[in-house]
This record gives C-alpha cells, structure tokens and sequence, in this order.
C-alpha cells in the first residue's frame, strides 16, 4: 500500500472537564428567562420582543442582561449571575 | 440561542469548548440583523414555540463530545504528493494551496529549531480551546512552506494571541473580512530572511509569504472549529496575508518595537487585526502636509469599522513618504498630531442608522445634539494610529483600518 505517516497538523484537545450538567424543564410557567443581549444590532429589540412573547404565553419572568462587546465573553461574574438567577436563558450569535 | 444560519457550526464550536450540552439552537436567516419593526417581531415570535419545546425537551444529563476529542497524533496519507494534498484538502486541513507534508522528520527538525519540547503547550485559544503545542505548530510551519528558523516567531505570534485584548475568537469566527498583521522587527527578521519590502524577488518574499501562510494554517487547525473556516462574508478574499518588517535602513523613525519599549537588538512580534488594506498613493506632494494629507483621506471616512467602536490603525509608510514627512518636521508623535487633528469625518457623513452603533465614547461626544458639521477624530486616542515603514522605491504606502475592541499585542521573542 502507497501509504505514509504525518503529523496531524489538528492541534488535540486535551482530556479535561466534564461536562456541564443540566437538565431540561417540565413547564416555563413562572419561571425565570435569562435574556443575554449580545451587543450585535437589534439585538436588544429582538430579545425584548422575545421576552414579552415569553412572559404573555408563559408567565415567565425576565432577567435581562448586555454584554459589554459582541466578540467577547460575558464574563464569569455575568454568566454566573444568569446562570443563579435563571433556570433557561437567551441570546444571540451571528445575528 | 438564536443563531444566524451562516453561524450554527460556529455556535456549535462555542458550546462544545464551554462543555455546555443543553445549548438548543433556534436557527433564523442570517438578515434578521438587518430586520427591524414589525418584521422583527414576527420572527422573534414565531421562534418563541421552537425555544419552549426545545427547553421542554431533554431533561437529564446530555454529555458532549469535545471538539477534537479522538484526533490521531498521526495520518495517513497516500505517498502521491497530489493525492496527499487531495486527501488533506477534504479533511479541510489546508488553505486551499499546495501543502508540503508534515513528515515525523520535518517536523522534529522544527520543533528542535524552537529549543523546546514539542509536547509542550504554548497556548489554548478559543474557540476550540485546543492544546496548540510546539509540535502542531511545527506542523503547521512545514505545510506553510516555512524554515525551521522561523519558529521562535510563530511560537510567540501564538503567545501573543493569547492576550484578552487581542479578541483571537472574533479573528477566528467572524464573518468581517479581517486578519492578522504580523509585524517582526530586530535581528530575527534578517536571520530568516524577511523582507522589508524592498525585494521585487521571490527569494524576498519568501519569508513573509509562509510566516503569513502559517499564521493562516494554525488559525485552522489549531484554533478555529474543525468543521467552520470563519462564516466569512467575502469568503477567501483577503484572507491570503503575509508578514512583514519594517526597512529600518531607509526609515527616519525609530521602529514599532523600541516605540514600545524593547531595545534595538531585541527581536519582537506584534499581531494587529486589520481589514483590508489600501494603497495611499501620493505621487505629487511637494511637502510633508501634503502627503499626510493623502494618508488623511485615505483613513477619514464613515463605512470601516473603527468609526463604530475605539480601535487601531495602522499607516505603513513608504520609505520615500517617511523621510519627505520627518524632513517637514514630523516625528511619529505630530504625524499623529496631525492626522488627529486635521483629518477628521463629519458627523453629516454618518447616516442617522449608523450613528445607532456608535461607541459609547462617540455617543457622549458627538450622539447628542451634535452640530451636523462636528468632526470625529479618525481614533479615541492619538496613540492608537500605529506607524511602521516598509517597502522600497515610490511614492506609495499603505493603510491598514483595525477593527474596533481589537488591540495589537507585542511580545519578545524569548
């Protein structure tokens, strides 16, 4: 066989934490929806009218939150918040 | 999480380096930025069912597969150079370009060149957050066609990428048609043959072109999501990039890295995000005013993203525009003085929609009951204009606009 070994060039990722636990939810009846804007246009407007949707149809309760640059991660200190605060959450990538 | 469709592998990517496995993607057209009014809530309310069920669904622990878990340390490929280059082509391994093959011999000649082992880690970037060790980016340096002298400087472009103010994940997902400039200045720059934009011969650009090409491979391999090359709006196009170094020789300034502090005989790497780059072509100017004046309005306008958010420029001056410039009495201090204060956008020439995603700086300043005739500096801080030199004989330089919350990111090489 006309065969020859190379070094991946694809870099591993290493054996490392597990993954996050979660579980899914019975109803969103009273709830608390996390709304993470995330900085990209309109996207607060389109959250907002997510929300409302959420809250008239389910009685769900909002908690709404901006990250300070698109590109960037919330923060720990914002993800843990959302995270203590809610039971699901929303938000936006590439729109 | 409500996902442009040009960005579901790239959303998929984020959700497996955080490890998180309940992340349900609501997938909407990819203009929904571009919606607003009625329309808007037309499909963040037809979303609302979709994002009920999808959380209603799959109680319990859902463990996912991290993104390149289970890759091989070795491949296989058909001894065919042709062939070999098919097969890593649809493993989407190369840029597309012939690849000269990462054989266990050429890359322990590389990872030698580093004086560092190559299972050693220099850095884990998002958003794959995988272990790019000396080896795969010895790996990488093979394919792109580069020297083994070449390591100590992708080894610390990789490094520098690191930092938090660099943005390495927006540079590697985003659909903006930007890319990282590498600058290398000090005596590394000669020992591996970089050209300082003077050589018209391939011998010259050599150096440049596989530094800027390795750049680009690592980016793929060793950052980005194995199954999205960056949801490009303009796909390929400038993407190809290359290094460079500053003409040191020709140039009246002190060069980027002594500006920032590193001695002369230090060899350094910066990394800058940029757009695409434009000529500044001045042909005529009789005196250092008249020059920056064509560099002004290469760089004053409304449509790059620097006008939306605090960011870098970059202005590569030819050597013959440098010297005309410093011979007018400009150093790098009142070249940036000058651009500043004299070459500046209208606010009239925003169009009211835009002026919306404003910095909040260009907000406070210039948002509110702003004369329509104010003019915004081309940057926040004068400091952020970033002046190098490069290139040979004529009267041309080059613009380079950063990209707004992207900072350039210095390191020696050690």
């Amino acid at each position: 066989m006309n065969r020859m070994e190379i070094v991946n060039p694809v870099a591993r990722v290493s054996e490392g934490e597990k993954a996050a636990s979660g579980k899914g939810v019975a109803s969103l009846q009273g709830l608390t929806v996390g709304l993470l804007d995330n900085g990209m246009p309109h996207a607060g407007d389109f959250l907002s009218h997510v929300g409302e949707a959420l809250s008239e149809r389910y009685g769900a309760k909002l908690f709404v939150r901006k990250k300070g640059f698109t590109a960037r991660s919330a923060g720990k200190d914002m993800l843990d918040e959302i995270a203590g605060s809610c039971q699901v959450a929303v938000t936006g990538f590439g729109i | 999480m409500v996902v442009g469709k040009g960005f579901e592998t790239a959303a998929r990517s984020f959700a497996r380096a955080y490890r998180s496995p309940l992340l349900r993607l609501l997938l909407v057209d990819d203009t929904v930025a571009h919606q607003g009014g009625e329309s808007l809530i037309r499909i963040a309310r037809q979303g609302i069912e979709a994002i009920a069920a999808e959380w209603r669904g799959g109680a319990g622990e859902t463990p996912v597969p991290t993104n390149g878990a289970g890759i091989e340390p070795v491949l296989t490929v058909p001894v065919d150079f042709a062939e070999a280059n098919q097969f890593l082509l649809e493993k989407g391994m190369t840029d597309g370009l012939p690849v000269l093959l990462p054989t266990r011999e050429a890359v322990a000649r590389f990872v030698a060149a580093s004086n560092r082992r190559g299972e050693e880690v220099i850095a884990r970037l998002m958003p794959r957050m995988a272990d790019i060790t000396v080896e795969a980016i010895a790996a990488n340096a093979v394919m792109a066609g580069c020297t083994p002298a070449m390591m100590p400087i992708l080894i610390t472009m990789v490094q520098a990428m690191e930092a938090e103010e660099y943005s390495i994940n927006h540079v590697v997902t985003t659909a903006h048609t930007l890319f990282p400039i590498v600058v290398v200045n000090g005596p590394i720059a000669r020992e591996v043959g970089m050209s300082d934009g003077r050589d018209l011969s391939a011998k010259g650009w050599r150096a440049n072109a596989t530094i800027g090409r390795a750049v680009r491979l690592i980016m793929f391999n060793c950052i980005g999501d194995l199954e999205n090359r960056g949801a490009t709006c303009q796909g390929h196009f400038a993407k190809y990039f290359d290094a460079l170094t500053e003409n040191v020789e020709m140039s009246p300034w002190e060069p980027l890295h002594v500006e920032r502090g590193y001695q002369e005989t230090d060899s350094v790497v910066t990394v800058f995000t940029a757009e695409p780059i434009h000529m500044v072509d001045d042909h005529s100017a009789l005196t250092a005013q008249g020059i920056l004046g064509t560099f002004g309005t290469v760089i004053a306008c409304s449509g790059t993203r620097p006008m939306f958010g605090k960011a870098q420029h970059m202005l590569i001056f030819g050597p013959s525009h440098a010297n005309k410039v410093s011979q007018g009495g400009f150093d790098k201090r009142l070249v940036r003085d000058f651009i500043y204060e004299v070459y500046r956008v209208p606010v009239h020439m925003y169009p009211p929609e835009a002026r919306e995603r404003w910095s909040p700086w260009k907000q406070m300043f210039y948002g509110v009951n702003s004369m329509e005739n104010a003019t915004i500096p081309v940057v926040e801080d004068k400091e952020d204009l970033i002046i190098v030199v490069h290139g040979g004989a004529g009267p041309n330089s080059l613009f380079a606009p950063g990209v707004y919350n992207h900072r350039s990111v210095t390191r020696k090489v050690e």
